[in-house]
């Protein structure tokens, strides 16, 4: 991948009237915010496209943006059921890193956060990415000596990666128990430091913004009902708005993954799981690290308005509610007061869940199927949104000339038949 | 919260069971030919509906017995509870069963032994 | 005067490591409500037998197992649980539970049975008191209700993190069988539950 193709994309953005800057920010201040373009049209469908994205998440609308900026196709449509980012996109703890243990993982998480760090800029767009270090913590002699071999493997592959002991972790983080005597003692971590979070909502409309403005359109409240083939080749999707007519047809829908795949009946090895998250009541800057723990099964970090996120594993069966049921917080937020005594006192205001599609080796799929024509861009489980940005840019490739590329590649489906899995399940970080 | 009628214990809090995921899972006998394609839909690849689901679950606090269990995964209405090594009976549950591509899979298909014939 | 200083109990205790009696209770409480006592001896014994062999099992150990899953009967100072469509739990006097299964395994049944001695792996606790579903509901999510849980009523279940086996002998009293590894944990859980309704926990027999 060359920085070329980024930056080319990037530009076309700025050759744009709507562009935000410090000049127009001055100038619809001066006529009371009144003038401010849409962000994004509200398009209605074409009767054909070049290619459709199938869901207007994190990862659809930015595949749908590297298709028009550096691959050119501009006559392509986002189609989204509800409203754009309100899936998992809009529901996770945003949490981003790329200190998994493979090569194959360093491959893909590694590409995505090469790319978030110029993210703002590319889509001239503020998704507050803010690499605040993301630190994982252990609580074993067995976990010490996992984190060591993953610590080796993630800097092999040239990514950031210092092992922390416990007075290390205190100073870095002051408000964490790390006495000998709590249920799990800290015993180490390792720290990404360039890894941290960014506004979720932020990503979804700076792709759409920037993927409206090389002419792709979004439909969103659009859901698809069937998948049209001619023998081995798609043709279209049918959809609540009528069918669409195209010869490409990229699914990025999560946990719906195996709604579409049966539409055209490819087997996929997807389980839907609901994934929770929460947040307490908001206060005042108190930690300025994101912090995981497997063994305690919790992640938790502080956001720009000053709510502690927090997060677990999945919930142990399938769902589509979008809720997730209680014992899994309670049992999390139990562990996390036993880290962090500070939050006893803390109210938590609001709890909520997704739909995570896990795969058996916890690694995504991002794959072309036995019909052509037809892709998918899935199984990213409850580890999707870091990757948003190098999900969306390999599988734009991927579509685009229809053969993955070499960061690609391992994400087959075909790998489940081959046996070549990628087995990430520790490095997840959440239980599946 | 789901409460599960444990045939053996009654109602109980999920909190006392494990899931097992997709129900009707049959193994291909031993002495298969199926190429890995088709191994891999036994091996990995699972029936993941939106609406009725079949599953078995585990009395893991409980007795430990397993049981199969027919589930709408967007309201989680439990429709049906049935011994483990039976098929549903209720006609939504009939119905998942009978639709689920696993029915019509190589797979299934090489988990029943081929009929010997005497020569 | 009797001897009320703390002693350390020692022997074939699952509290070996603790000094007892312990009572918790608020200040304003007079006496406990509930009274906590390991049963110590104890033999126990699982047995695995379908309903072709249970006659003769009933017959061999003396218990009745005529029972449904999670249904006890006592006689004779034993007490039978039935645990699963094929498994018993039985509880007699320390020291039968030797004698019971050697009586088993060379019975005809031998090879259509499962015997296995879990004196030592499970410990089981006396509870007593008019507050003891009080306690127990606040870890266990069963109906607790005296109508719904009443004497020879039993249930494999949680109590917080422990699992355990809750069986009614009467309205006010209970067993509660757990792993001998979960004993402290479960006798801790116990005190710190317990302490608004005052709890006494003592050595036991």
């Amino acid at each position: 991948m060359a920085n070329t193709d980024l930056d080319r994309g990037s530009r076309a953005l700025t050759q744009k009237s709507k562009r935000y800057s410090i000049f127009s920010l001055a100038r619809n201040a001066a006529s009371y915010h009144q003038n401010w373009q849409q962000a994004w049209r509200h398009a209605d469908p074409k009767p054909a496209y070049d290619a459709v994205i199938i869901g207007g998440g994190g990862h659809g609308l930015a595949s749908a943006y590297y298709l028009a900026s550096i691959h050119g196709m501009t006559n392509i449509a986002v189609i989204e059921k509800g409203w754009l980012g309100g899936g998992n996109t809009g529901r996770n703890t945003t949490i981003i890193r790329s200190n998994y243990m493979w090569d194959e993982s360093a491959g893909i998480y590694e590409h995505a956060l090469k790319l978030w760090e110029r993210l703002s800029q590319d889509l001239n767009f503020n998704v507050m990415f803010s690499q605040r270090g993301v630190l994982t913590i252990t609580h074993s002699e067995h976990e010490l000596k996992g984190m060591s071999r993953r610590v080796h493997a993630i800097r092999l592959n040239g990514i950031d990666s210092d092992i922390l002991t416990p007075a290390e972790i205190k100073k870095r983080v002051p408000t964490i128990n790390i006495s000998p005597d709590i249920r799990y003692p800290v015993m180490g971590g390792f720290l990404q430091k360039r890894g941290g979070t960014a506004r979720h909502d932020a990503v979804a409309w700076g792709y759409a913004r920037a993927a409206d403005d090389l002419g792709v359109d979004i439909i969103q409240n659009c859901e698809v009902t069937g998948l049209r083939r001619n023998g081995g080749q798609i043709t279209g999707i049918e959809t609540s708005k009528g069918f669409i007519k195209t010869p490409k047809v990229g699914c990025v829908v999560a946990g719906h993954s195996s709604v579409l795949a049966d539409m055209a009946n490819i087997r996929l090895p997807i389980a839907s799981r609901p994934l929770q998250a929460l947040v307490s009541e908001p206060i005042k800057p108190i930690l300025d690290t994101v912090i995981m723990s497997n063994a305690v099964h919790m992640y938790i970090s502080q956001s720009d308005k000053g709510e502690m996120v927090l997060g677990a594993g999945v919930d142990k069966y399938n769902s589509y509610a979008q809720t997730g049921s209680w014992p899994v917080p309670e049992h999390m937020v139990a562990a996390a007061v036993d880290l962090f005594p500070f939050l006893s006192r803390l109210r938590m205001l609001r709890q909520w869940g997704g739909i995570v599609d896990t795969c058996p080796d916890a690694s995504p799929i991002i794959s072309k199927t036995d019909i052509k024509g037809l892709y998918f861009n899935c199984g990213w489980g409850t580890g999707g949104f870091k990757s948003t940005p190098g999900s969306g840019h390999v599988f734009a490739d991927l579509i685009a000339h229809d053969r993955p590329n070499s960061i690609a590649l391992p994400y087959s489906l075909k790998r489940f038949e081959t046996g070549y899995l990628i087995d990430e399940h520790g490095a997840a970080g959440v239980a599946h | 919260m789901l409460k599960i009628n444990c045939p053996i214990c009654g109602n109980r809090d999920e909190t006392e069971f494990s899931c097992g995921g997709e129900a009707h899972i049959a193994r291909p006998i031993a002495d298969n030919k199926l190429t890995d394609t088709a191994f891999s839909e036994y091996l990995f690849m699972r029936d993941n509906p939106k609406g009725v689901f079949l599953e078995r679950w585990c009395h893991t606090s409980g007795c430990r017995r397993w049981f199969n269990l027919a589930r709408d995964t967007i309201s989680h209405e439990i429709i049906e509870i049935y011994p483990m090594g039976q098929t549903p009976k209720t006609a939504k549950g009939k119905k998942a069963y009978q639709a689920n591509w696993r029915r019509k899979s190589k797979a299934e298909a090489a988990s029943k032994p081929a009929k010997r014939t005497v020569k | 005067m009797a001897d009320t200083s703390p002693h350390m109990v020692i022997g074939n205790s699952a509290f070996s490591n603790r000094i007892l009696p312990i009572i918790k209770k608020p200040e304003s409480l007079k006496t406990p409500q509930i009274e906590l006592s390991e049963i110590r001896h104890l033999g126990k014994l699982n047995i695995r037998c379908t309903s072709k062999t249970r006659d003769m099992v009933s017959k061999l150990t003396q218990c009745n197992l005529s029972l449904q899953p999670n249904q006890s009967d006592s006689k004779a100072g034993r007490i039978a649980l039935c645990l699963g469509p094929d498994e018993y739990l039985i509880l007699a006097e320390q020291g039968s539970e030797i004698q019971l299964k050697k009586t088993l395994n060379s019975s005809d049944i031998v090879k259509q049975i499962a015997v296995t001695n879990v004196s030592d792996a499970l410990c089981a606790l006396s509870l007593s008191g008019k507050k003891v579903r009080d306690l127990l509901a606040k870890g266990c999510p069963i109906d607790l209700h005296p109508d719904s849980f009443s004497k020879n009523q039993s249930a494999q279940c949680d109590l917080a993190l422990a699992n355990v086996i809750l069986i009614c002998l009467e309205e006010d009293a209970f067993i509660c069988i757990c792993r001998t590894s979960f004993a402290e944990y479960v006798l801790d859980w116990c005190l710190d539950a317990g302490f608004e309704f005052g709890i006494s926990a003592s050595a036991g027999i």
